[in-house]
């Protein structure tokens, strides 16, 4: 089921909450398993047979965790086994269905062994899942986590609004507020819910759909893409995946919200990043903090320790030497982001945007490290150099995602090409004949006049222009409802921004009529005549 | 009630109100004839925006319409040819025009026939065939199995029980969407647009896209962006029948059609579309020529043997003077064509010439009654007429694709006159 | 050593460490209220601060400090290496 689908606003979410809100009247506790049923049930819409492949897997996990609850403190050796075997195994359980077939390709292409591609279909959310009860098996190892049931930590797990895209959510944040939410109907939870759900819905419906199909045919053409056509679909693209993952990020929010729970932030404008780093805490934040959390920092800590141990030199802010940025720096950041790389994807593309991102990050925070160097005045050179930043990182992104997209290496390359003008400039000449004597001129200098239609030069710059300025310059969904705690830990800044006073959401009549008018736009793309096709020998 | 729950309140009302308001807007308006909603002048009295959903919206008007004629084929046929008019004799009007632009092939016309006759009192069926769009496979897209799901009846006749679900649907996404808003927003604006285009109650297309492509661009322009276009076309038809073996494909659908009307008592007319000189090229560039031959023999012969003769076949495809038009200089916006606005559309006096030649008797020579006994001499009259035109005087041909010599031509002598012109 | 002499060998461990002379911690101080202290820095920090004083924290806590305040007090109660 997805979320932007008649059934589920229309069938489950009616049904789920109306459930939830009457079994809460009466007790709490039933509430919370009806929720969890309605997860399981949700879960298994996709596939019924997955449900045979989660469900022991829950189990395990949970067995796995209650022996390292047990074992802990009394023997932290045996607990060290149970952690790692319990990581193992969920490591393999996501390498089996998200990667074997990569594996197998990928021992192909390196040895040329000629090994059949098992064809694995992937469960639901799985990716998610994963990473979810890892860190749960830390968590409790660690003694982070300290009590809890099997109907909680089912729950847990299977939650619906975060299973399909996420955010990776730390079973510490949740709980508490499973415990402690009233499990009825609560206006207030409503009408946040209501707000972050539309404004997720017709975003994805809305701005990220069109676009998507306006730019598909770029990526299947199988001749080379000029540079107006590649930006459109490099930069096409990376809106598209802006907003689809804004909008599912937002309905996410906004599903949790009906409960009366508050998930963490994921997306914050990343485009409005001034840097690299900057761009990777604003992207899918749950991620780059369940990374950080698990593995750069302690493989950080850890190789820091061991250097100092050593006696060689550490990091120490503007005196770190090359061998200590090396290892302790741009090490972990590359291997931390080539994960994330695999994570998102099983193919070599995404393995090189991961570590593509991580050299770009390394870069950054060298940067950081001698720019003091030779400009001292660290106020002066942020006012003058974060828009240079911004457009550095903005064409960096732009330039990662054609990898993100593409369906091998060597189209990335080919788009990227496109992009700097490789394989010419063409003009439709529909709009070319419109510039005059202007067009001798750029025809003398390469541009060429293509009979292809101007509507989709023109059509696509509009919806480029458009999500652009949106992206750039509109606050986004969590400062709008600020006031509200839409994710946990979102509050106003101490400094409100001159908008908030009379733009920031409250739950107005004039609001009311607004997120209608929002909903509509979104309920009304849900579906459509389907448009005739055309077919070809 | 607190404020929250008032915002739930108002929201839900607000939002049910504006969908509403919405569905009404729309089934007003609408913009694909479904409804059969009164056309209102300055409103919604020509429907542009029903033009990329033609078989949706044409089957639902040919359920109003209740036609005596039904007139079946592509594109050529929904623009070429209107079903109102002088040119068609009283005894056979009102015509209903249920040609579907496109590429949908013979199968959507053997279909569509039988939604005619399920829909109206029809006694007479005119089919126009072309070389390019017949081969086209079985339909296998979920677009057309939704067009198979919306007719009354099944391939096999009986009542289509899938109908009631699909017209549903068909209902809902033509009232609550956002697609359908646009639409309808498209078809009001366009009203006062000095050449706005139409599908009118009788199904016959007019030619309003052409008009205003002429007029903003030229002929030359059409011509040569649809040969560029259709050049590919051709290759990858010649690569499909290739190595073709034995009866062409979808011929045995016009033996199916043939019999069908024999069995319901409808007068059938068979025609073979006319291309434009510069369409035909392509097929000899393409070397496809001997296939068009082939075509032209095979229907001959499974016409005259499953008719019994009373089915007439029409060919109005050759190198005449009705087909080879010269093009207008590139550049010029101000010289019209007579018979065609690009290679593989006819203008709307050549299709009535044709409704006249076929049932009115009229005398111009331009197409043949083709049977098994002059088809040969047919194809050899036509490719005589082509040597003639294109390989003697060296009549330029294709317009703006640059070539060195015309395909075929026997080494005759070829004129070195350059007449093409524009973006190499 | 008391708090504040502790607090000012923190803030200069993160001027070196972030290259702004400007810093000035308190003990409410959080991390997302000086500029360019993000995670990748607080690592570094932490090694930092370990390296200074001789100490090891565990990484739970390293995760569950809520303000520099926290950090100075732990430095009393950790083990050292």
């Amino acid at each position: 089921m997805l979320f932007n689908s008649y059934l589920f606003i229309f069938g489950y979410m009616p049904v789920v909450l109306a459930g939830f809100w009457l079994l809460g009247q009466r007790r709490r506790d039933w509430a919370l398993i009806w929720l969890t049923l309605a997860s399981l049930f949700f879960y298994a819409w996709w596939r019924p047979v997955n449900v045979l492949l989660i469900a022991p897997s829950i189990a395990i996990n949970y067995g796995l965790s209650r022996a390292l609850q047990r074992y802990g403190e009394t023997r932290p050796v045996l607990a060290r086994v149970v952690l790692l075997s319990g990581i193992a195994f969920n490591i393999c359980f996501l390498g089996y269905f998200k990667y074997l077939t990569f594996l197998q390709g990928t021992i192909n292409d390196a040895f040329g062994a000629g090994l059949i591609l098992t064809h694995v279909i992937l469960p639901l959310g799985i990716s998610f899942i994963t990473f979810q009860k890892i860190a749960f098996l830390i968590d409790v190892h660690a003694g982070r986590v300290t009590s809890f049931t099997f109907r909680d930590y089912a729950l847990f797990v299977l939650f619906f609004p975060q299973l399909v895209a996420g955010p990776i959510v730390h079973y510490r944040e949740m709980m508490p507020q499973f415990h402690a939410a009233p499990c009825r109907f609560d206006a207030e939870n409503v009408a946040v819910g209501i707000s972050l759900f539309f404004f997720g819905l017709a975003k994805k419906l809305v701005f990220a759909d069109p676009l998507s199909r306006l730019i598909a045919p770029l990526y299947t053409q199988t001749t080379p893409v000029t540079m107006i056509d590649a930006w459109i679909a490099a930069l096409g693209f990376t809106l598209q995946i802006y907003f689809d993952f804004s909008g599912y990020s937002d309905m996410a929010l906004g599903l949790a919200r009906f409960f009366g729970i508050k998930l963490p932030v994921n997306f914050n404008s990343p485009l409005k990043a001034s840097s690299m780093i900057d761009f990777w805490l604003r992207w899918h934040v749950s991620l780059t903090r369940f990374l950080t959390a698990y593995i750069y920092n302690p493989l950080t800590l850890a190789l820091t320790r061991r250097r100092q141990a050593k006696g060689k030199p550490v990091f120490g802010g503007r005196n770190t030497t090359v061998s200590a940025f090396a290892t302790l720096l741009a090490g972990p950041t590359i291997l931390t982001m080539f994960v994330s790389g695999l994570w998102h994807g099983a193919g070599y593309t995404y393995v090189l945007w991961g570590v593509l991102h991580g050299l770009l990050l390394s870069v950054n925070h060298a940067w950081r490290l001698l720019r003091p160097r030779f400009w001292r005045d660290a106020r002066s050179y942020t006012r003058l150099m974060k828009p240079v930043g911004f457009v550095l990182t903005f064409v960096s992104v732009v330039f990662g995602m054609a990898l993100f997209r593409a369906p091998t290496i060597g189209g990335a390359v080919g788009l990227w090409q496109g992009m700097v003008g490789f394989h010419g400039l063409t003009v439709p000449k529909a709009l070319f004949s419109h510039f005059g004597p202007v067009a001798n001129w750029l025809q003398a200098l390469g541009v060429q006049p293509v009979w292809s239609s101007g509507s989709f030069l023109m059509e696509a710059v509009l919806r480029i222009g458009i999500l652009l300025l949106i992206a750039l310059c509109l606050p986004n969904t969590l400062e709008l409802l600020s006031r509200y705690e839409p994710a946990i830990g979102v509050r106003p800044p101490r400094q409100q921004p001159a908008w908030m006073g009379r733009f920031a959401w409250t739950p107005s009549p004039a609001w009311a009529v607004g997120l209608a008018c929002v909903a509509a736009a979104g309920i009304l793309s849900l579906g459509e005549l389907s448009e005739f096709l055309y077919w070809q020998f | 009630m607190n404020r929250p729950a008032r915002f739930v309140a108002i929201w839900l009302v607000s939002l049910l109100a504006l969908v509403l308001l919405i569905g009404a807007f729309n089934a007003a308006i609408d913009p694909y004839d479904v409804f059969g909603a009164p056309r209102i002048a300055g409103i919604d009295l020509f429907k542009p925006r029903a033009k990329n959903h033609s078989m949706l919206a044409k089957t639902y008007q040919i359920e109003r319409f209740h036609p005596v004629t039904v007139l079946l084929g592509s594109s050529r046929v929904h623009i070429g040819i209107d079903a109102h008019g002088a040119a068609w004799p009283a005894a056979m009007q009102p015509v209903y025009n249920y040609a579907i632009p496109g590429w949908y092939g013979t199968n959507t016309s053997y279909r569509s026939l039988q939604e005619a006759v399920a829909a109206g009192p029809v006694k007479n069926a005119v089919i126009f065939l072309d070389f390019q769009n017949f081969f086209a496979p079985e339909p296998t897209a979920v677009v057309a199995d939704e067009d198979q799901k919306r007719l009354l009846v099944q391939a096999d006749g009986s009542p289509n029980p899938a109908r009631r679900l699909q017209r549903l649907s068909d209902a809902a996404l033509s009232l609550f969407t956002m697609g359908a808003l646009l639409d309808s927003a498209g078809t009001i604006l366009a009203q006062h647009d000095a050449v706005v285009l139409d599908l009118p109650v009788d199904g016959s297309s007019n030619e309003a896209d052409f008009i205003n492509a002429a007029r903003a661009d030229g002929m030359y322009d059409l011509f040569a962006q649809k040969v560029a276009f259709e050049q590919d076309r051709a290759e990858g038809l010649a690569t499909f029948l290739a190595n073709w073996q034995g009866p062409l494909p979808n011929m045995d659908i016009v033996s199916r059609i043939i019999s069908y009307c024999r069995a319901h008592g409808i007068a059938l007319t068979l025609a073979i579309a006319p291309s434009h000189g510069d369409g035909l090229e392509l097929y000899w560039r393409a070397g496809l020529w001997p296939r068009v031959e082939q075509f032209k023999t095979e229907l001959a012969s499974v016409v005259a043997k499953d008719g019994g003769g009373a089915v007439p076949l029409w060919d109005f495809s050759d190198y005449s003077e009705w087909t080879t038009e010269p093009v207008p200089a590139s550049g010029d916006r101000k010289t019209p064509t007579r018979w065609y606005w690009e290679p593989t559309h006819f203008k709307k006096a050549l299709g009535a010439l044709m409704v006249r030649r076929m049932f009115d008797h009229d005398p111009t020579p331009f197409g043949v009654l083709l049977t098994p006994d002059n088809v040969a001499a047919r194809n050899a009259a036509v490719r005589a007429q082509r040597q003639a035109l294109v390989c003697e005087s060296g009549r330029a041909m294709l317009t703006a694709l640059p070539h060195p010599r015309p395909t075929g031509c026997d080494g005759s002598g070829i004129s070195t006159r350059e007449s093409h012109r524009g973006p190499t | 050593m008391t708090e504040q002499d502790k607090l000012a060998t923190l803030t200069q461990i993160l001027r070196d460490l972030l290259g702004d002379d400007e810093i000035a911690l308190a003990m409410d101080t959080m991390r997302e209220d000086v500029p360019g202290w993000d995670s990748f820095n607080y690592v570094n920090f932490i090694v930092a601060v370990e390296a200074e004083y001789g100490i090891k924290f565990r990484i739970a806590e390293i995760e569950s400090f809520p303000n520099v305040g926290a950090i100075v007090k732990a430095i009393e109660a950790a083990r050292p290496r």
